[in-house]
């Protein structure tokens, strides 16, 4: 699967869509791989303050439990519904399902992050 | 554990093989004196390859120099696979047919790649613990160090049949008997996750805020596409239908007693 140009990643393989002064963060398809079959996300409520490389959430897959970083800092403004019945989009459309939205506190300051070449020879 | 009795005053035991030294030495220091038996630890003399699964006996046949359509389930007898000598044993901890197959560590390889080369047409295929962990919890089969450890009772696992009752003495006997007339005070059940998530080994129960109970292991099965596991729960909770409350990383979950086992093969 193809990594989007038209998004950012971490090294943690999350990856956020920046428009205007809005995020969206979602996982990687490296990640899912990694994870196997989703079965849970725990996302924070509309509100939440995040940091940049603090958690967010956990993903629960059937081997196990890992945490969500946040790649920017700012405010979650929407949350993805549909993660609660159908964990398992994480797993067939990794790049097309966003888990939460956020205000970003500074939408230019993305510097830090990978942009997809980057982030396909950090995968190796 | 498994026990193999190779003649009438000779056992083979076949222990979780992370627990070989404490094992060993348990049993061990169970020898009161000289002349009384003699334990020796062999493990390094096996290498031990199961494969498990309907197909097992039509893969494995046309290796095996013992007829294996008579061997009857948890029974062994004498070989040779891919020209190697072997115990096979009609065993394993999946809850399907299968066999485990005992040689030579020198002949591991050569066993394996038969296998894999006599299964091509069946779809065998390697798999490693975490795939053997959910198929054993399908069946409700008890881990060592996950279901039972030195803090639980056979009765208390539900595994009161394993108990050799008749016997008048064996070590530990009087605690097992007094705990089988006054009754248990917690039991391992099975339960079906209500909410969406796994609850997994040391994961509470709860009354209320109070923990009442422990979780001891915990999947998504592929099979039956729910999330399950098993608990020590006190008594009052032990009915199929009854609700669990469980803290799973904080976040209150539910759970229903279910039946065990969660899958039974046909016979």
């Amino acid at each position: 699967m193809a990594y989007p140009a038209d998004r950012k990643y971490t090294k943690d393989h999350e990856w956020i869509r920046i428009a205007g002064d809005t995020g969206e963060i979602g996982i990687t398809d490296f990640a899912q791989q990694q994870l196997g079959d989703v079965v849970y996300v725990e996302l924070p409520d509309v509100g939440r303050k995040v940091n940049a490389g603090e958690s967010f959430g956990s993903i629960e897959s059937v081997k196990a439990v890992s945490e969500l970083f946040a790649p920017m800092s700012g405010e979650v403004i929407a949350v993805n519904d549909q993660l609660k019945g159908h964990p398992e989009v994480v797993n067939t459309d990794p790049h097309g399902t966003w888990m939460i939205k956020v205000r970003l506190a500074s939408p230019t300051d993305s510097g830090a992050l990978l942009d997809s070449s980057q982030y396909q020879s950090h995968l190796g | 554990m498994l026990v193999y009795r190779m003649a009438p005053n000779h056992f083979m035991l076949v222990v979780n093989a992370s627990n070989i030294p404490k094992d060993y030495a348990w049993i061990a220091a169970q020898v009161k004196e000289a002349g009384d038996a003699a334990v020796v630890d062999s493990s390094n003399r096996y290498a031990l390859i199961a494969i498990q699964g309907p197909a097992a006996l039509g893969v494995l046949q046309p290796l095996c120099t013992a007829e294996l359509a008579d061997l009857k389930y948890y029974w062994f007898t004498h070989g040779e696979v891919a020209n190697a000598r072997a115990l096979i044993s009609r065993t394993g901890y999946t809850g399907e047919d299968g066999f485990e197959i005992f040689v030579p560590p020198n002949m591991a390889d050569r066993v394996w790649q038969a296998l894999l080369e006599s299964g091509r047409a069946a779809d065998v295929i390697p798999c490693g613990l975490g795939a053997r962990d959910t198929l054993r919890l399908e069946a409700a089969m008890r881990l060592y160090g996950n279901d039972i450890d030195e803090t639980t009772t056979p009765l208390e696992a539900d595994l009161g049949w394993i108990v050799g009752w008749k016997k008048e003495s064996f070590i530990g006997h009087e605690r097992l008997r007094e705990q089988k007339e006054k009754g248990v005070t917690r039991k391992l059940v099975g339960f079906e996750m209500i909410d969406r998530g796994i609850a997994r080994h040391g994961y509470q129960v709860l009354r209320g805020d109070k923990p009442v109970g422990v979780v001891t292991s915990g999947t998504q099965t592929p099979f039956l596409k729910k999330a399950i596991g098993m608990a020590y729960v006190p008594m009052e909770l032990t009915t199929p239908g009854s609700e669990l409350t469980l803290d799973v990383r904080g976040r209150v979950s539910r759970a229903t007693v279910v039946p065990l086992p969660f899958y039974k093969r046909k016979a």
